[in-house]
């Protein structure tokens, strides 16, 4: 025999592997390398939308208002989204921050966001989020973006699967209006000047799922002594062993295959150096396959 | 009195172009169920069987290759299991032995393992898929032992004429035969 089969109850652990990224973005130039993108949208707006590279796109902000008023919000008033302190009242401007997907992985971790925002020359306010308990939606989890020394100041709403952050409400007693006009800006830098909201930092963990599979591959002593290549056949077409394989039989692992029922070849690892492989010795090998 | 050897190697796998693809569908084909081991890179004629010692010296020094993803290639010779003091190994007869054909004919290879038996039937796989393409990738043993693959060619296998290889493994005894297919430009669309 050259294929052998697994005992899947005995051999094979599978596991899932969370990794968590630490993002902090301080600066313009930061966000941009990591595909994140803040804008301000409006739904009567005549402007374009800027992408995270920097390059005005053909995109008016008010379709990128009525993107995110119908699929995040579910609204079928397409120019009004609620206002998030109080969700009766609507609003049709509100800033938003989108994470690219080659940051966000599989997605950003519920309770893991904090955010400094300026408002003008008012002193700077920190907004954390706030993660729902069960998940309603049918964007996937999503949790309220507060206040940190008011929590019930509710200035936004954070989607954890998409990466997106749309500030739509804040108080403005509070000194956290995010609903003041398009010109006020919401870019990237250390702090705002008078009349602009700006992002002074924001941080969050991603996350990325994996699954990992570990098949503890056997080669007990009486199997995989011989080997079918070529270098160790005398005689190909009779079949005969090379003569300095007969007396003692030996092989060299270098190269463990994993296949389905089929025969397919689904996986390969390799040993470094060769595992030398007789009739007085045994050998394991814990394979590992992350996907 | 010696340590117990109670070590197990932890190595990482890679999945093949076949494996992504498998797993991709995500209908349950993706379902690693056997293993095999591979020596490809070793050079037996380097074993010294006269040594008192060391005899396998040289061999552990070779250099192993990184895994590639490419199914075809990624392992070549299997190790087998066979009874202490076998002197021969199985091998694989293919008639024809190598092909040629007009572009758009189909060609049968028929196949038999000498020296061992292949009950659960033999695979092949085409290195060019642009030159042909196997209507069968496995192929279950008949009452004598024989398989059977068709290769067809043409427009609806690649289009291309040319020159590749079918390589033909024994599912039990690994072993291996390289098919030569010529495919011939007659025929061929302007």
């Amino acid at each position: 025999m050259s294929i052998n089969n697994y005992d899947l109850n005995r051999d094979v652990i599978n596991t899932e592997v969370l990794s968590k990224t630490n993002y902090e973005i301080t600066s313009a130039t930061a966000a941009q390398e990591r595909n994140i993108n803040s804008f301000v949208m409006e739904a009567t707006s005549t402007g374009f939308l800027v992408n995270a590279k920097g390059t005005t796109t053909s995109t008016p902000l008010s379709a990128a208002f009525r993107n995110i008023s119908n699929y995040f919000f579910s609204s079928s008033a397409a120019n009004r989204i609620p206002v998030a302190q109080n969700n009766i009242a609507t609003t049709g401007i509100s800033r938003v921050i989108t994470i690219g997907r080659t940051t966000v992985d599989d997605a950003i971790l519920s309770g893991s966001v904090t955010g400094t925002f300026s408002f003008g020359t008012q002193a700077n306010k920190v907004i954390i989020d706030r993660p729902e308990q069960s998940i309603s939606g049918a964007v996937g989890r999503k949790g309220d973006l507060v206040d940190q020394t008011d929590i019930t100041n509710v200035v936004g709403t954070v989607f954890y699967d998409t990466g997106t952050l749309v500030f739509h409400g804040g108080d403005y007693s509070k000194n956290t209006n995010f609903l003041i006009d398009s010109s006020s800006g919401f870019v990237f830098g250390p702090g705002a000047t008078a009349g602009n909201v700006a992002i002074n930092n924001i941080s969050f963990i991603s996350l990325n799922m994996l699954k990992r599979s570990v098949f503890f591959t056997r080669a007990f002593n009486q199997e995989f002594n011989y080997s079918n290549n070529p270098t160790a056949i005398a005689n190909a077409s009779l079949g005969s062993i090379s003569s300095n394989l007969t007396s003692n039989p030996t092989s060299f692992i270098t190269t463990v295959g994993l296949y389905n029922s089929n025969n397919e070849l689904l996986a390969v690892a390799k040993t470094a150096p060769p595992v030398k492989k007789d009739f007085d010795t045994e050998k394991v090998f814990a394979v590992r396959l992350q996907y | 009195m010696a340590f117990l050897d109670s070590s197990t190697a932890v190595i990482d796998a890679i999945l093949t172009r076949k494996g992504r693809e498998l797993l991709a569908k995500n209908d349950g084909s993706f379902q690693i169920t056997k293993f095999a081991f591979g020596d490809d890179e070793i050079n037996y004629q380097l074993y010294d069987a006269t040594k008192a010692t060391d005899q396998d010296a040289d061999i552990l020094n070779l250099p192993v290759l990184e895994p590639v993803s490419n199914e075809n290639v990624a392992l070549l010779y299997r190790l087998i299991t066979l009874p202490k003091g076998s002197l021969k190994i199985s091998a694989l007869s293919v008639t024809p032995t190598s092909g040629t054909v007009n572009y758009g004919d189909s060609l049968t290879i028929n196949v038999s393992t000498d020296n061992g038996q292949d009950p659960q039937g033999y695979a092949a796989t085409v290195r060019d898929t642009d030159i042909g393409a196997l209507n069968n990738t496995t192929s279950t043993p008949d009452a004598n032992g024989d398989g059977t693959f068709t290769v067809r060619t043409g427009a609806n296998a690649g289009g291309k004429s040319g020159q590749t290889i079918i390589d033909i493994t024994g599912v039990n005894s690994g072993a291996r035969k390289e098919f030569t297919l010529t495919v011939s430009a007659s025929g061929a669309a302007a």
